[in-house]
């Protein structure tokens, strides 16, 4: 009896004493792991990070290198073309100043609105200019064309219906666009039948490029 | 217990630490590597532009008068 019993309190503590032993290697064994894999997260952080944001910066840099070498040559054809188109109208550069000057140009105005009435028997003492106005109303081709500036003439002539229309029909196919804005017509009847004529009041609008455009 | 607990607790935290580095270091590695990239797309100077004119305008105003003669 007191045999078994010593036998067995010799056991148990066989038992326990192997138990803690696994428990204790498990231990060192995890211990191990997790300081392995802290190793390794230092080592990447200290040698491997550097390299490879080295080597990443680098072939960015490559990258961009061949992108923009592609685009520059892109954008080099296009001024080739460009510059190949710019002189073929080279030659018609005097029509395009012609009908959008680079200044206001009222002299000219007033010279084209005489020398059109001029043509009908017309004659034009006087051209008025309104400075101020503003075409809100002008025919805009699209968002992308050219910002204008444009002045009105206020124009105040009489004579025969068919000498006005003909006038507004030339006035409409001079060389600088100019916009009829409003046309008034209304016939004078005075006492003398001979002197009876119809008078036309005209807004015509010239258009010309603002400075530093 | 408590012992087997905190080593737990430790292989834990070094796993997380070790993702968090490789993360650190792919997110640094793309940046590098896309910053250089994108700064040359965006670039204004870089911008292609459309060569082309639309020269039937110029023959609409070559087709008008010129001059008006007196």
């Amino acid at each position: 009896m007191t045999t078994d019993y010593k036998n067995n309190i010799k056991t148990e503590k066989l038992l326990e004493y192997i138990r803690k032993t696994g428990e204790n290697r498990r231990l060192v064994q995890t211990l191990e792991l997790g300081l392995t894999l802290l190793l390794i997260a230092g080592f990447s952080f200290f040698a491997i990070k550097p390299t490879f944001s080295t080597i990443s910066t680098l072939m960015g840099e490559i990258k961009a290198k061949e992108i923009s070498v592609k685009e520059m040559q892109k954008k080099i054809d296009s001024l080739e073309q460009a510059q190949k188109i710019y002189s073929e109208i080279q030659k018609d550069y005097l029509a395009i100043e012609n009908c959008l000057p680079k200044n206001p140009g009222y002299y000219n105005a007033s010279t084209t609105l005489r020398r059109a009435a001029n043509l009908y028997s017309i004659e034009l003492d006087r051209v008025g200019f309104n400075l101020k106005f503003d075409d809100k109303t002008a025919p805009v081709a699209s968002k992308s064309a050219i910002a204008t500036k444009n002045f009105s003439t206020i124009v105040n002539i009489k004579s025969d219906f068919v000498s006005l229309t003909n006038l507004i029909d030339k006035l409409s196919r001079t060389q600088r666009p100019i916009i009829i804005s409003s046309v008034n017509i209304a016939i004078q009847q005075q006492k003398e039948a001979s002197s009876s004529g119809t008078s036309l009041g005209i807004n015509p609008v010239f258009y010309y490029l603002p400075k530093n455009k | 217990m408590n012992k087997n607990r905190l080593t737990l607790y430790f292989l834990f935290v070094a796993i997380l630490t070790l993702i968090t580095v490789f993360f650190v270091i792919y997110n640094r590695s793309y940046k590098n590597l896309i910053t250089p990239i994108n700064n040359v797309k965006t670039n204004e100077m870089l911008k292609p532009f459309n060569p082309k004119m639309d020269t039937s305008i110029i023959k609409e105003i070559n087709e008008r008068q010129q001059q008006i003669n007196e």
